[in-house]
């Protein structure tokens, strides 16, 4: 029981901790004109969870993220692009772990990657219009950069914490 | 970090840069709009004569804007408004997205699109 209500406060951390990124975020536009183009810090708590809490934590706390930062901040298309890409980052991030030879910052790129192409995937499902093949450049360049991004912060934070706490020994 | 991750980063950046370079050199000289509904093109246009173009779906309705040789949406009726906030658009492929109706706005090169049911100019 006392493991349980560890885990439980360690998760509702990391779920507020992303859902104030996500938040945060959403306030600062970023100006390249297209909407939508964020950071995604919120991938951050997603890559640290990865790491400490395993698969089923990161998976829970993402998909709570997405439908409560949607219910919250955003509407129903907003939730829906946020899950085709939080889905498939997720699956691509745990396939990537589990290659030895890349590290929190590799997973996260192609995690960040990976979100983005989901997105994408699920706009041309919806509008039928091949021509949005145009934009996967784009989107390479944008999630290999916020992926590095975030990587590297959740590297730091994940090192930082480990230091400073034992929790996770305990759980194993 | 290792070295993996570096190589993986600089596979994305590279390819995404070579794509993007290949995007700019065939991008110019685009002349016309392109505007789709659920995939089916509904109207094509001249990016050099100024109008405003409705465009009515069964899931809502937006206003296009042709001016100064760009396109850019100035009315919709859905609660995200994303493509309303998106920059005007002229470099050929670029695109607007209207995801709740559906409705996909794109600058082309040619107003020729096969099966298509009426051309506007």
């Amino acid at each position: 029981m006392r493991l349980h209500t560890k885990k439980l406060a360690e998760y509702a951390c990391l779920l507020a901790f992303a859902m104030i990124v996500s938040y945060i975020e959403a306030l600062i536009p970023i100006p390249l004109g297209i909407p939508g183009v964020k950071l995604g810090l919120a991938n951050v708590a997603i890559v640290f969870c990865l790491y400490r809490t395993g698969i089923g934590g990161a998976f829970i706390i993402n998909i709570c993220r997405v439908l409560l930062c949607g219910l919250l901040f955003g509407n129903a298309y907003g939730v829906l692009y946020s899950l085709a890409g939080a889905v498939v980052s997720l699956l691509i991030m745990v396939c990537v772990k589990r290659i030895s030879a890349f590290g929190m910052v590799g997973v996260s790129i192609a995690g960040g990657v990976a979100h983005n192409i989901g997105q994408l995937l699920l706009a041309l499902g919806i509008t039928q219009v091949p021509v949005l093949w145009y934009y996967l450049p784009f989107l390479l360049v944008i999630g290999a950069l916020t992926g590095f991004l975030n990587g590297s912060l959740a590297n730091v934070i994940y090192k930082r914490i480990a230091k400073h706490t034992e929790l996770h020994d305990n759980e194993k | 970090m290792k070295k993996a991750d570096i190589i993986l980063f600089s596979v994305f950046l590279l390819i995404g840069i070579i794509g993007i370079t290949i995007y700019f050199i065939t991008g110019k000289n685009a002349e016309y709009i392109s505007v789709s509904v659920d995939g089916e093109t509904i109207g094509v246009y001249s990016l050099n004569t100024d109008c405003e173009i409705p465009i009515r779906s069964g899931n809502g309705e937006n206003v296009l804007l042709i001016q100064n040789s760009t396109a850019r949406m100035i009315l919709a009726d859905c609660p995200n408004q994303d493509c309303v906030l998106h920059k005007e658009i002229s470099q050929s492929n670029e695109s607007i997205i209207c995801l709740p109706h559906k409705v996909v706005v794109t600058v082309i090169k040619e107003p020729v699109e096969g099966d298509l049911d009426a051309v506007t100019y």
